[in-house]
């Protein structure tokens, strides 16, 4: 399993290095462009930071070719699968450490603990929402991924309209319920991947 | 000689293809020449051998072992036709991957022994290889897990003739020299009469030559593979 997450971090390095970079050049933006309101920060980042590795690697796989390595190698689908989500857990936390760095070079927020504390909401948001990605991936294929950033738009646009309220004010709200849910969220998903993987086959392509 | 691959009864429909049980073996340290048309059945029979697909009917032995799993496998190597895969990856990165998931089968020592065998370095990109160097690396990576079956499905396709006579050159030698057991397809019939020792020919998804390459020498009065092959889809007469 360890070999296959090294493979992931090896073969998406420079995707993972442009994160980085743009981690450190959006909050300092962010301080001129929205008035100091730190949050966006929180939804812009983990969001690109996470989001091109993942689909630069995805992308690479979801070929027959891809599927006859993934097939062949000696490693069970459980095992690949959970390669997967335990690199998008680590580059979140990756993107998570540097964003409350730069929230506390950028906005002046010191407290790194707090920063992250409050970030936390968010931070499980997008473990749903990435759970949901994977599971499409593993269900339909890369293509059907890049509707996902559609439906999450969807969600928070009619979240605001519905509630009248920001969707970070609604996050807080239901916040213990969303830490709860978001885990069991996300191991339904790993559990419905691994099932999705193991059903793949070649005459997909 | 032992038998390092049996296919029995395969049999797998599609819309509008159908395998119709198919069964053969490998020998042991032979090269077996598959042959076939387009859309025959080739690919087909691979995917069936190496769990890629689910059949509808039969089983594939390797070393009399059922394959079942990807555990079952790993024995086996497959090079598709024009493998696409990781092209912005430097050879050495994608080797090392498959050294760290084969783990106890990979070799070191025979990977570096292929590489400057084959003449080639794999400090580069994947996608800087040309398509006849890209065919070694593969195949190099794919030795080095020490496999008992190589299967090579139409690894000459899209190579200039003096990369592909150095291909099929290499092919040969691995046999020769390292006992391999090799199945190699290819709708280039010389190919095949240049180098297998065993000939199979499938048509619309049925086999009908599984013979070894003297043989049909002998029962066809020495004709040409091309007008075996034509005599046996009923196109031509051997006279």
């Amino acid at each position: 399993m360890f070999s296959l997450l090294k493979k992931d971090f090896v073969f998406t390095k420079k995707m993972i290095l442009i994160s980085v970079i743009y981690s450190i050049v959006v909050p300092v933006l962010l301080v001129f462009d929205t008035d100091g309101k730190a949050y966006f920060a929180d939804f812009l980042v983990p969001l690109a930071f996470v989001t091109a590795p993942l689909a630069k690697i995805m992308n690479k796989e979801d070929t027959k070719s891809g599927v006859i390595l993934q097939k062949m190698i000696p490693v069970s689908v459980p095992e690949m699968i959970a390669a997967r989500y335990l690199f998008v857990i680590i580059l979140m936390m990756i993107s998570e450490l540097f964003l409350s760095v730069m929230k506390m070079i950028a906005f002046g927020e010191n407290d790194i603990l707090l920063n992250m504390k409050d970030a936390m909401p968010y931070l499980i948001s997008f473990i749903v929402y990435y759970a949901a990605y994977l599971m499409v991936y593993y269900w339909k294929g890369y293509f059907a991924t890049q509707f996902c950033i559609y439906a999450l738009i969807i969600i928070v646009v009619l979240s605001n309209r519905i509630f009248g309220k920001s969707t970070f004010e609604n996050l807080l709200q239901i916040k213990n319920g969303l830490y709860i849910g978001g885990v069991i969220l996300f191991l339904l998903s790993f559990f419905a991947s691994c099932v999705l993987a193991s059903r793949k086959t070649v005459d997909s392509y | 000689m032992s038998k390092v691959l049996e296919v029995k009864s395969l049999k797998k429909k599609y819309k509008n293809f159908a395998l119709k049980d198919v069964s053969f073996s490998l020998e042991k340290g032979t090269i077996t020449g598959f042959i076939g048309e387009n859309g025959a059945g080739k690919t087909t029979i691979f995917s069936s051998i190496l769990n890629l697909i689910q059949v509808d009917a039969g089983e594939v032995l390797l070393n009399g072992k059922r394959i079942r799993n990807e555990k079952d496998i790993a024995g086996i190597s497959y090079l598709e036709c024009n493998r696409e895969l990781y092209p912005n990856v430097k050879g050495y990165e994608y080797k090392n991957f498959i050294r760290d998931v084969y783990k106890k089968r990979w070799s070191e020592e025979r990977y570096q022994e292929y590489l400057k065998k084959f003449c080639i370095v794999d400090d580069y990109k994947i996608s800087d290889f040309s398509t006849g160097m890209r065919e070694k690396f593969f195949l190099a990576v794919e030795l080095a897990k020490q496999p008992e079956l190589i299967i090579l499905d139409e690894p000459t396709s899209g190579l200039d003739p003096i990369a592909r006579t150095e291909l099929l050159k290499i092919i040969r030698n691995l046999v020769d020299e390292d006992q391999v057991t090799i199945l190699f397809s290819s709708h280039i019939t010389s190919d095949i009469e240049n180098i297998a020792d065993n000939v199979i020919f499938i048509d619309d998804g049925e086999i009908l030559l599984d013979m070894n390459k003297k043989k049909i020498q002998d029962q066809y009065k020495e004709a040409s593979l091309d007008d075996v092959l034509m005599y046996l889809t009923g196109g031509k007469k051997i006279v």
